[in-house]
């Protein structure tokens, strides 16, 4: 029985904000692209993240501010006690054309984006990257369980830390550190927040921060090394107030009573050591993913889904240096990354 | 027999607390009562500023109208109708009161104002002037400005009615017949719900509940930048007509003329309750009657008394010189020389008569108050006599230089003032030091006499009389000038010359408002002057055989139409005025609409027992500015930086700002009772979570039933210990509606659901925020995902009003 084939120029993988973002802004280009989903079996923890100003100028070139506007709510800075005996205070306000940042709902974001966004395939199963010159190969299997050959002359990483397709051309994860995140939904209590974020060192490795979720929920996070050897007690919430005992704030967000669940996993930099591989582009997370110290997340996928639609829309017309241009850009912006990372780890450690 | 309504008169005053009558203050119904109160709460527990509800009920009078006592409701049906109009955005200007020119019969204007023409009347042209009555355009019937008249259809509510029915209204109002409001629709619009009020009935009573307070333009960017004019806005003030149908023993009563209905009237809050306005709506109606008294000390007292107690809310009273400064001076044998006729206490009468101004403006010279239009050329020669009390800017405030500028005290209670200087006055018996014993002596007589049934209620109308300001009108707080005009009322008569034996207090009056019968009304509802309107006008429709004395006949919302639009604007406006001298510094209406003020937290602060004396006495004497939490600076008359601000931050910030109320000291070196300014305070142990948003009314396009909107919440944390409820707004209040079905999901499984449509009855009720705790107890203490659904299971249309999530 001969399977299904379908031809397309760009093929994504992976369902993130860098994978459905870059299909609806290849779309919008007229770029024949399609994602590839695979049904995601956990289901995501609703996260506070935030967007910053300079990312919305990014967001509103790529014509996708609303879908990051309608489920959120805007945030004017955040407040940080790291270098200093103080509590500094970065406000947004007075920065460039947006004097406000974004919290927002990334459920929500993916659903809308994922409306907007046409041509998603759903599927089971992906196979092995047959590597082409010309034309990369993928067979998958439909939810309805038939067979598709999909072949495309672009494959798009957007597989987050996995690096699904990139990992199969070779290409290998060099991790900078040992971050590990520790992450508790709690009941909003103490101070009110002025930004609704704040985060400060609690000893020599290890911070955390605290942020509002919702109109009844705090997400305090702390961050540690796998080096650190009490690192397990972190796991568990009866700790955790021994652990904040000094700190200025975060001690306050603790509630007097009940036991909460602690969710942990890693958070470590690391970049793929190729980015372009074998007419394989890596974005997102599977390009380059920073600590969570820079809450740079999402800001980090909207930029490298610019970036990487600009070198794909180019590579298409013939252009072979594009790809590499993109990848030498993100190399020098995690090098200048990790410049700035040392800054502040020393102030730590 | 013959029953009657009273209070005739009665007031309400807004608020954005709850419609309920456990979380509102009741308009009191015997005059003074309220005075040394020392724990009253004019805030709920969510902080929220009560509404001021007044209670009318029905009495039996005898056949010549005076009242003998309560009926008694269960013995009969009793059915109460309210119908209630704004007309302010139909009504013109107010540029100043419009009776100065006028030559009356009645004791409330000096006759200067008529024959040297002290401060004339100026001409006025309507508010809103580009919506038209097209028949001024074309021989088209439609008039539009009909529509800026916000009147409902009258409500009629009977014993089944014992939870509050909206009064409803609109602005612009769609007219008769018409199914949409061709105002808005040519703005691009529709009609804004502006609610008037509600009705509720309580054992044979009626409440009264006013508006909610919210005024705004129709188009959301004009700011309202007048202190009394401003096209294009609404607010929710109304006044009208209470009537009654009683069913007794077979027969049934009709009230519903001017002579045994009630009127209602609603009016800004009053932010100092237990303080009394300097002169009041009473005292101008006594000033009509023209009546003539045996004068007693409870002639007098009133106004020494009120004027003493502003220096609870205006400094200019507190420091000195002041009027308190003079009285607090006296000896003891001085002091008793108040209340004794006898010829050596008269040097202190006399001193202290000579520091009113006299209401008879006869041309002396005051300083001026420097107008608008300012100039730099100093007025030479101005000011040369000394202010006079009280410090307070009267009706010809336009006007530098008429002595008018001035607020006087009325002259009824002048002329009552100038027999006490010549000792012509019983003295009072008793031995009194202060004036507060003075005061609490008073109290008493109204407390007693109103154990008398046949007083109580002619206690009620004067109850709230006395609290609305009588002048100065610029145009003033509740009420303005038609109210001291005998033409207003249907009836305006001495009941009981004595309040009790001895204590006159001007006696206790029957006072009806002249209502206009229901064929008056249909003829004359939507009647103006045209273009302007003058103070000719106003003098032809005082003849009673003049086509233009229509102007006396009242109907819905003609009581309230001369007031400024929205109310915040000359609420939060009419502050300090500033004159070339900056001590003493005059105001407006301090006694409702407080200029300075002791703050609680002060209080507070002067009870710290470490505080040296003399720290004690300064922060007793550090008065703040009342307005301060609107951030509007000082404001005045004058349009200097900070002004326009206050009128613009006092639409939404009304109901923050504090209300001044009697406490306890417990501070040795200060009054026992001091009367201290609170603020709303945000009120931190109320969380609202969004459920859903409003969805607007639109038909129903998929076969019901159908979810029409849907809303997720993830990791919302329920708390044990909370009552639980659903609101259409964040402060909890609101009613909340789905049309047809709300229903709500905890972590996938139905919780709740409300059918709103009552089966699909044809009429979805809108409920009181919902209490849903026993609906949340599985979930108490655990994170939860909540989803909500609005259904529609009938057809037809789909709408819903928002929901919160409401924990307290």
């Amino acid at each position: 029985m001969s399977s299904e084939t379908l031809q397309t120029d760009v093929l994504i993988i992976g369902n993130g904000v860098s994978g459905l973002l870059l299909q609806y802004v290849l779309e919008h280009r007229g770029i024949s692209s399609m994602l590839l989903s695979k049904k995601n079996i956990k289901s995501n923890l609703p996260l506070a993240e935030t967007i910053p100003p300079t990312t919305l100028e990014l967001l509103e070139e790529l014509n996708a501010l609303d879908f990051f506007e309608k489920y959120a709510t805007k945030t004017y800075g955040y407040q940080s006690k790291w270098n200093s005996d103080y509590i500094v205070d970065e406000s947004f306000f007075i920065k460039n054309k947006f004097g406000y940042g974004l919290k927002i709902d990334k459920k929500k974001v993916l659903n809308i984006i994922e409306q907007n966004a046409s041509n998603i395939l759903s599927v089971n199963e992906i196979s092995k990257v047959q590597f082409n010159e010309k034309e990369n190969k993928v067979k998958v299997q439909k939810i309805n369980n038939d067979i598709v050959d999909i072949s495309a002359s672009l494959l798009v990483d957007a597989t987050g830390r996995k690096r699904h397709f990139l990992k199969q051309a070779n290409s290998k994860s060099i991790d900078y550190d040992d971050t590990l995140a520790f992450l508790c939904y709690l009941p909003k209590t103490g101070p009110d927040l002025k930004y609704g974020f704040f985060t400060e060192v609690i000893s020599n490795d290890c911070w955390g921060t605290v942020s509002d979720l919702n109109e009844t929920t705090r997400i305090i996070t702390l961050h540690t090394s796998k080096n650190n050897e009490f690192h397990k007690v972190f796991k568990q919430f009866e700790h955790w107030r021994k652990l904040l005992n000094n700190t200025t704030l975060l001690q306050f967000c603790l509630p007097d009573k009940g036991n909460f669940k602690v969710y942990g996993k890693q958070a470590n930099s690391s970049i793929s050591s190729k980015i372009i591989s074998n007419n394989i582009i890596g974005i997102g997370d599977a390009a380059l993913a920073f600590d969570p110290i820079s809450s740079h997340g999402i800001s980090n996928a909207i930029y490298t889904v610019k970036e990487a639609a600009m070198a794909i829309e180019e590579y298409l017309n013939h252009n072979q240096e594009s790809l590499v241009k993109y990848e030498q850009k993100l190399y020098a912006i995690f090098n200048e990354y990790l410049k700035q990372k040392e800054k502040l780890y020393q102030v730590i450690h | 027999m013959k029953l009657r309504i009273y209070p005739s008169i009665g007031i309400a005053r807004l608020g954005n607390g709850p419609t309920n009558k456990n979380d509102v203050v009741f308009t009191p119904e015997v005059p003074w009562a309220n005075l040394y109160d020392n724990d009253l709460e004019f805030h709920t527990k969510d902080g929220a500023l009560k509404k001021q509800a007044q209670r009318f009920y029905i009495y039996e009078c005898d056949d010549n109208g005076k009242p003998i006592r309560k009926i008694d409701a269960s013995s009969c049906d009793i059915e109460w109708t309210v119908e209630v109009a704004n007309k302010k955005p139909f009504w013109y200007d107010f540029n100043n009161s419009l009776d100065l020119s006028i030559n009356t019969d009645n004791n409330n204007l000096s006759p200067n104002f008529y024959t040297k023409q002290i401060a004339p009347g100026i001409s006025t042209s309507r508010r809103n002037p580009n919506v038209l009555n097209e028949q001024l355009i074309n021989s088209k019937n439609y008039n539009y400005r009909k529509e800026l008249v916000n009147s409902p259809a009258p409500t009629t509510i009977n014993s089944k009615n014992t939870s509050p029915v909206k009064l409803g209204g609109q602005f612009p109002f769609p007219l008769a017949n018409e199914s949409y409001s061709k105002v808005a629709a040519a703005m691009n619009l529709e009609s804004k719900d502006v609610n008037l009020g509600a009705v509720e009935y309580d054992g044979g009573s009626l409440i009264f509940y006013p508006g909610d307070g919210i005024s705004a333009a129709l188009n959301p960017s004009d700011l309202n930048t007048d202190f009394a004019d401003n096209s294009n806005w609404y607010d929710d003030i109304c006044d009208g007509k209470v009537t009654a149908k009683v069913t007794m023993n077979g027969t049934t009563y009709e009230l519903n003329d001017a002579d045994s209905s009630a009127w209602i009237a609603t009016a800004p809050p009053d932010y100092a309750p237990q303080i009394q306005p300097l002169a009041t709506m009473y005292d101008l109606i006594c000033g009509i009657s023209n009546d003539s008294y045996t004068t007693d000390f409870s002639l007098i007292f009133p106004i020494l008394y009120r004027l003493y107690r502003m220096q609870w809310v205006n400094l200019s009273d507190f420091l000195a010189p002041s009027f308190r400064e003079t009285i607090d001076e006296l000896t003891t044998a001085e002091f008793k020389s108040l209340y004794s006729n006898s010829v050596s206490a008269q040097h202190v009468r006399n001193k202290i008569f000579n520091l009113f101004r006299d209401p008879l403006y006869n041309y002396d010279n005051e300083p001026s108050i420097p107008s608008k239009s300012k100039t730099d050329i100093t007025n030479i020669g101005s000011g040369t006599q000394e202010l006079k009390y009280p410090f307070y800017p009267g009706d010809g405030i336009n006007y530098p230089g008429s002595p008018a500028q001035w607020f006087a005290i009325p002259p009824i209670l002048y002329n009552e003032l100038r027999k006490w200087r010549d000792g012509n006055f019983t003295s009072l018996e008793g031995d009194f030091s202060t004036m507060d014993a003075l005061g609490k002596y008073y109290q008493q007589q109204y407390l007693d006499a109103a154990n008398d049934p046949s007083k109580s209620a002619l206690l009620m109308t004067r109850a709230v009389l006395e609290t609305l300001y009588g002048g100065g009108f610029h145009p003033g707080v509740e009420l303005t000038w038609p109210m001291r005009h005998a033409q207003m009322y249907a009836e305006n008569s001495l009941s009981f010359t004595d309040v009790t034996p001895g204590n006159s207090f001007f006696g206790l009056r029957e006072i009806r408002i002249a209502a206009a019968t229901p064929a008056e009304q249909k003829d004359i509802f939507y009647n103006d002057y045209g273009l302007q309107m003058n103070s000719d006008d106003i003098k032809e429709s005082i003849d009673s055989s003049n086509e233009k004395s229509w102007l006396w006949k009242s109907t819905p919302g003609d009581l309230t139409k001369w007031m400024g639009i929205p109310w915040q604007s000359d609420a939060g406006s009419c502050q300090k005025v500033f004159l070339d001298s900056q001590y003493p510094i005059p105001a407006w209406w301090a006694a409702n609409l407080p200029v300075d003020v002791l703050t609680e937290e002060s209080l507070v602060a002067m009870r710290n027992t470490d505080l040296k004396p003399e720290t004690i006495q300064y922060v007793y004497a550090n008065r703040l500015p009342w307005l301060m939490t609107t951030d509007t600076g000082y404001v005045g008359y004058h349009a200097e930086g900070g002004y326009m601000n206050g009128l613009i931050n006092m639409v939404y910030k009304w109901k923050n700002v504090g209300v001044v109320a009697g406490r306890t000291s417990s501070v040795n070196g200060i009054p026992e009772l001091v009367y201290v300014a609170s603020e709303s305070k945000n009120v931190k142990d109320k969380t609202s979570i969004f459920l859903g948003k409003a969805v607007p009314n639109e038909p129903v396009t998929l076969v019901p039933p159908t979810s029409f909107y849907s809303n997720t919440r993830e990791m919302v944390w329920i708390p044990d210990n909370k009552t639980a409820f659903l609101s259409s707004n964040p402060d909890g209040t609101g009613e909340v509606f789905v049309d047809d079905v709300f229903q709500m999901k905890i972590n996938g499984k139905i919780a709740f659901e409300y059918d709103f449509s009552n089966n699909c009855s044809g009429r979805i009720m809108p409920q009181p925020p919902i209490d849903i705790t026993a609906h949340l107890k599985e979930a108490i203490n655990s994170f939860v995902t909540i989803e909500v659904n609005y259904i529609d299971k009938c057809g037809g249309y789909e709408s819903s009003s928002e929901f919160y999530l409401i924990f307290k």
